[in-house]
């Protein structure tokens, strides 16, 4: 960003609160990735603290991290940028999404998933569910009603119906 | 994880391999009703869709799934485009029907290519001319019933074309029977599970030599379902075959219900079709809007492919342009 008029913008900040009180402060330009932070500054409803009820401090700061790390600083440059470093620039943030999303444990990654539903950021929701669906995969239902906090309302006979149904599914 | 929000379970389900939510649907009645319900299916269609083939082979068909193979096997980092693809069995698919059958060497045929992820097939060996609508990834099936006027179309299957495809616009499947003899087409709608009979005055004639040639179709003349109509290639009416072997595409618009010609595009199409065709395999280009995406018909892998390698390089099945 050279011009004064647009760093002007990027430079804008937004304090974002965690449910536990901890003051965030995030680049508009990178916040856009929130589609509900992006409504906001749309509204113009941005001034003070933006409380975020369901985020606590450390999912927020991955939250953020995240954002940091995909939003574009120098976006016309990328443009010109040459096809095969696009490539390589794309394989090292895919290599970057999987280590961050590894690295986390089972309830960072819950509520990390919380956390961008809630706040609509779209990229890290889906490369979150796509983690845990890595997860659940070959799991039985019995794991899946636990995981999921689900109960089953089918009678004995209707789940053994259903079992047999899709066998093939259970080899 | 307690208290999962219900959004989020559906975004996590729809990244599944269709065999985890088979298994999943005995979990609850409302995670088995969402796991059906038609906006989830087109969802999970949208984040898995990849290619798949149905290979058929003795009394079993096999399914070949980009899409669990990819996930089975991560893609070696010196060259990621390289997957090794193992066909998964299934073994008499539609045991109810044919229980009570016998079955021979080549029994099934398939008829169609993936069309939106369901393929048609028909017995061939003994044929006993139903056609049956399978989804390999969920293993169900559906027979198209027979229509009552059509008896007398089987004799002359050399001059009937078949089809199976998918419209989007209209979100239904049809299967399709032309019999060119009678200047009439039947049309199966899978939504409306009817038979439609459409006249028609067809604007090609078809020889046998090419229409028939390809391995174990036994006479039965499919077409390449793409962008909501089905293709064939056929011989030009107004040619005479075997001093000047003209050949069309004709397609049958699913939608409209009408036929559609192009001549084939140029000599290298025509190059392109034939070579692939000996191989067992056609590639058929996107004629209709003129791009370069090539759409792989393997269904007709010979067994003698599979038995030799059992597995199936996708190396092997791209072809340069």
């Amino acid at each position: 960003m050279s011009t004064p008029s647009s760093s002007v913008f990027s430079y804008r900040v937004l304090k974002l609160k965690s449910s536990d009180g901890e003051i965030f402060e995030v680049k508009q330009t990178v916040a856009v990735q929130s589609g509900v932070l992006k409504q906001m500054m749309e509204d113009g409803c941005t001034e003070g603290e933006i409380p975020l009820n369901n985020v606590d401090s450390p999912t927020l700061a991955k939250i953020i991290e995240w954002c940091n790390k995909h939003h574009d600083d120098d976006v016309e440059g990328r443009v010109l940028s040459q096809e095969k470093e696009k490539e390589k620039e794309k394989a090292d943030m895919k290599r970057w999404e999987s280590e961050f999303i590894d690295a986390l444990n089972r309830d960072e990654l819950y509520f990390l998933l919380i956390g961008s539903n809630y706040m609509n950021i779209k990229e890290l929701l889906d490369c979150a569910a796509q983690k845990v669906a890595g997860m659940v995969k070959g799991k039985t239902p019995e794991a899946i009603r636990e995981m999921f906090n689900i109960q089953s309302d089918f009678t004995e006979e209707e789940e053994k119906a259903i079992r047999k149904e899709n066998q093939w599914a259970f080899n | 994880m307690s208290n999962f929000p219900s959004d989020l379970i559906v975004d996590i389900l729809s990244y599944l391999p269709v065999k985890s939510l088979c298994r999943f649907k005995c979990v609850s009645k409302s995670l088995s009703a969402l796991i059906t319900y038609p906006q989830f299916v087109k969802l999970h269609q949208a984040r898995t869709q990849r290619q798949k083939f149905l290979l058929a082979i003795g009394a079993s068909l096999y399914h070949v799934d980009l899409e669990t193979s990819l996930l089975q096997q991560e893609p070696s980092s010196s060259s990621p485009s390289y997957h090794k693809v193992v066909p998964i069995k299934h073994d008499r698919p539609f045991k109810e029907e044919h229980d009570h059958h016998s079955f021979g060497y080549n029994s099934w045929v398939v008829v169609s290519e993936s069309s939106n992820g369901l393929f048609c097939t028909t017995k061939l060996n003994p044929p006993d001319n139903d056609f049956f609508v399978y989804n390999p990834s969920t293993r169900e099936s559906k027979k198209i019933p027979k229509i009552e006027s059509e008896k007398e179309s089987y004799n002359s299957s050399l001059f009937t074309l078949h089809g199976f495809g998918y419209a989007e616009s209209i979100d239904d499947y049809k299967f399709v029977k032309v019999l060119i003899k009678r200047k009439i087409i039947l049309i199966f709608s899978l939504r409306q599970n009817s038979w439609k009979t459409v006249k028609c005055d067809f604007p090609f004639n078809v020889n046998s030599s090419h229409v028939t040639s390809l391995p174990f179709t036994g006479g039965v003349n499919y077409g390449i379902p793409l962008n909501g109509a089905i293709h064939w290639v056929v011989t030009a009416v107004d040619f005479d075959y075997y001093r000047d072997p003209r050949l069309l595409i004709v397609a049958f618009d699913l939608v409209e219900e009408k036929f559609k010609t192009w001549p084939l595009p140029n000599q290298v199409f025509q190059k392109k079709f034939r070579w692939f065709r000996r191989a067992g395999i056609m590639v058929m280009r996107d004629v209709q809007a003129g791009r370069l995406g090539e759409k792989l018909l393997a269904s007709h892998l010979s067994w003698q492919d599979l038995n030799g390698i059992s597995t199936v390089h996708l190396d092997t099945l791209t072809f340069p342009t």
